[in-house]
């Protein structure tokens, strides 16, 4: 399976997610008298924010380089194969939380941090055994917890409901984009969208505390 | 009751998780106390009940004193401060949404909708660290994991 990411700033922390908002401010801070005329050059509004981005005293503290605007190919360090740590965690946490020792499930794929809040996004690609038909496989997914939600293949529904912007501050996990890829009917494409500080960092917590009180 | 410990409940990761316990009354079900690095004695969150003040996170003998922990306050806590504690011979278990524990052999990363299986035989067996895992795979394990777990990938 290759994981392709989206990673919103709340992943780096809470300083991160203000420099995001501060260099977004600073960003339209320089645009702003152009863009406030509606005669002014769009080629000249591009070439200040450029600047700006690119400017030494950029807000770049907490990310190291600018992410409004852009976006940050690497997160977390180095590791010897090429990979980020991020992009290692992949498979090595992904085997063990299913407890698949026996037969590792490959997990790969570029981690890329992105100018959202606080909800992660990932393009996937399943290699399956075999052609299985899509609506077999949206009743696997649709059927294996509470909150995953089934958004279809549409342009209307993906736009308005497979975004950071509508997942935001919920434990919904919606899931749409999915179809066979033209590389053949045992690949498929899936996009996710989920809030990296609930599922991904504080519901589990909670919920294992319920399984110990009633254990 | 059980006495449930508060590290780092103050941060961003540690905010979230008490609205979300406020919010499914989860305070109802535990005696909890909250630990601080820097402010012991003040006063803790409030919570819809009484709670003792702010005790030190580092104080190895209070920790001792609870049945569960649940540590948000990062990594560095968690290196400085479990192995002490399971040196002291607390057999209480250990919740931490660090890394620090995470691949660790005495270790499961619990994400329940996914791996209740796992986290059920971890339990009988006496596993007492339960870590939560990087963000990005819990998040893609809650969206695919089913597919994942009828074993229809191929690699």
């Amino acid at each position: 399976m290759s994981a392709m990411t989206y990673q919103a700033a709340s992943g780096a922390g809470a300083k991160n997610m203000r420099e995001l908002l501060q260099q977004m401010g600073e960003a339209h801070r320089v645009a702003k008298d152009l863009l406030d005329n509606p005669a002014s050059n769009i080629l000249d509004i591009d070439r200040e924010v450029a600047g700006t981005l690119r400017d030494n005293k950029f807000p770049t503290e907490n990310f190291g380089v600018p992410l409004a605007g852009s976006l940050i190919p690497w997160i977390d360090k180095e590791v010897a194969n090429g990979q980020s740590r991020e992009e290692w965690k992949g498979q090595a946490e992904t085997n063990k939380i299913l407890g698949s020792s026996n037969r590792q499930i490959p997990v790969d794929g570029i981690c890329v941090r992105v100018g959202a809040m606080r909800c992660h996004s990932q393009a996937l690609t399943i290699k399956l055994k075999q052609d299985v038909p899509l609506d077999e496989i949206e009743e696997i997914i649709a059927s294996s917890n509470d909150w995953v939600q089934i958004v279809p293949n549409e342009r209307a529904a993906t736009t308005s409901r497979l975004t950071p912007t509508a997942v935001t501050g919920s434990l919904s996990i919606p899931v749409g984009r999915m179809r066979k890829l033209a590389m053949g009917g045992e690949y498929l494409s899936v996009f996710t969208v989920g809030d990296q500080l609930l599922w991904g960092a504080a519901e589990p917590l909670r919920r294992m505390l319920r399984i110990l009180v009633e254990h | 009751m059980k006495q449930v410990g508060f590290v780092g409940w103050r941060g961003m990761v540690g905010s979230v998780l008490m609205q979300r316990m406020r919010e499914e009354e989860d305070f109802s079900l535990i005696d909890p106390v909250f630990f601080t690095t820097s402010q012991k004695g003040g006063a803790g969150p409030e919570i819809g009940k009484e709670i003792p003040s702010l005790k030190d996170a580092f104080d190895i003998k209070q920790l001792s004193a609870m049945d569960i922990i649940i540590s948000c306050q990062g990594g560095d806590y968690t290196n400085q401060v479990v192995k002490q504690l399971r040196q002291s011979g607390w057999q209480g278990y250990w919740i931490d949404a660090a890394s620090a524990l995470r691949m660790e052999d005495d270790a499961v990363i619990i994400l329940d909708p996914v791996n209740m299986p796992v986290i059920k035989q971890a339990l009988h067996d006496g596993v007492k660290n339960y870590i939560g895992g990087n963000c990005t795979v819990s998040l893609m394990l809650m969206a695919v994991g089913g597919l994942l777990i009828k074993g229809w990938w191929n690699g």
